[in-house]
């Protein structure tokens, strides 16, 4: 890990990253939390990917970077509205892929979520403590 | 005359219409013998909204939810929460996001765990290929497909920069735990560079 930094620090990764990849949780800190003003630190022609919530990503900053062509593209698995109403200007453009929320769907999901379940129901019934376990105040 | 013995009751309300989000078989069986003979497992029927972090909860939910000391769903839906008030002990959610769940689970008591770890490893697979599908140029080589037009030039000639090296990418995620980890491990075996989070504490039940 080259370095660990907090929200303030969005601004210093942008610029630092070829493509921007957005995974965190929606929370009352997170939301809106890739804004115009960190999108406009990355690199031109940079990438920016999000698999979390549409909520993270200014979607109309985002649209204009890219119509201004400072960005490369945009890959999008969530939107701000699901499903993406339709004529929204991400349909039709050529540089954003557009996912109906589907990153996640694997064949081996079952299995591994049996797995987590089952663990957990053993660590319950043990008096353990349980894997995945939310922080009901911090929001994840 | 004694009374018969009060089961525990585990309610499973993972009937999603999507396939890949219904619970087989397989996996309810599995439960099942992990809690052994004294526990009820009360599998709901009618459908669950597994989109999002899922949704408000069926009726037929709602009235297995009453008495029921651990619920397994899409989220936690109010109307299960209100029903299983005083019972549920423990929840768990087969979405990573539960932003929907905490209104009425924070302050209930109730330990809530999610599935984020478990869609890391396809989510990672999606992000490399997604990288892959601008960095090598293949928006551009479906948009001269879909003219028929052989465009050779447009790559061998420099109108299209193709990347020469791997992109440095950047990771806004929460913790730096195993889950977390995985999603940025993928495109890390990839060549590509650096991540970054926000460390948290270990969640583990005290």
């Amino acid at each position: 890990m080259e370095w660990v930094g907090g929200l303030a620090d969005l601004p210093r990764l942008a610029g630092g990253s070829d493509v921007l990849v957005i995974a965190a949780p929606h929370t009352a800190e997170t939301v809106g939390a890739v804004d115009r003003r960190v999108l406009e630190r990355l690199p031109h022609q940079a990438l920016v990917v999000n698999v979390s919530r549409g909520s993270l990503l200014d979607e109309a900053a985002l649209l204009e970077l890219l119509e201004l062509r400072r960005l490369r593209g945009a890959a999008l698995d969530v939107f701000a509205t699901e499903p993406l109403p339709a004529g929204h200007p991400f349909w039709s453009h050529a540089r954003v892929l557009v996912a109906p929320h589907v990153s996640a769907v694997s064949g081996q999901f079952w299995e591994r979520e049996t797995a987590l379940i089952v663990e957990n129901i053993r660590s319950y019934l043990a008096g353990a403590p349980l894997t995945n376990l939310v922080d009901l105040e911090a929001g994840y | 005359m004694s009374a018969p013995p009060v089961s525990r009751r585990l309610v499973v309300d993972l009937a999603s219409l999507r396939a890949a989000w219904r619970i087989p078989k397989t996996s309810v069986v599995q439960i099942q013998n992990a809690l052994g003979a004294a526990w009820d497992v009360m599998e709901v029927k009618a459908p669950a909204v597994s989109d999002g972090d899922g949704g408000s909860g069926s009726p037929e939910a709602i009235s297995a939810a009453r008495g029921a000391e651990i619920y397994l769903g899409f989220g936690v839906p109010s109307g299960v929460a209100a029903a299983a008030k005083g019972t549920l002990r423990w929840a768990h959610s087969a979405t990573a996001g539960i932003g929907a769940s905490l209104a009425h689970m924070s302050g209930s008591g109730v330990l809530l765990t999610n599935s984020a770890g478990v869609h890391a490893e396809p989510m990672a697979d999606w992000v490399v290929a997604a990288i892959g599908y601008f960095t090598r140029g293949l928006d551009r080589m479906l948009a001269a497909q879909r003219q028929g037009r052989w465009a050779k030039e447009d790559f061998t000639d420099g109108a299209i920069p193709m990347r020469g090296r791997a992109p440095r990418v950047g990771t806004r995620h929460e913790g730096v735990g195993r889950p977390a980890a995985r999603r940025t491990r993928r495109p890390q075996r990839c060549g590509m560079g650096r991540r970054v989070g926000r460390p948290t504490a270990p969640r583990r039940r005290k």
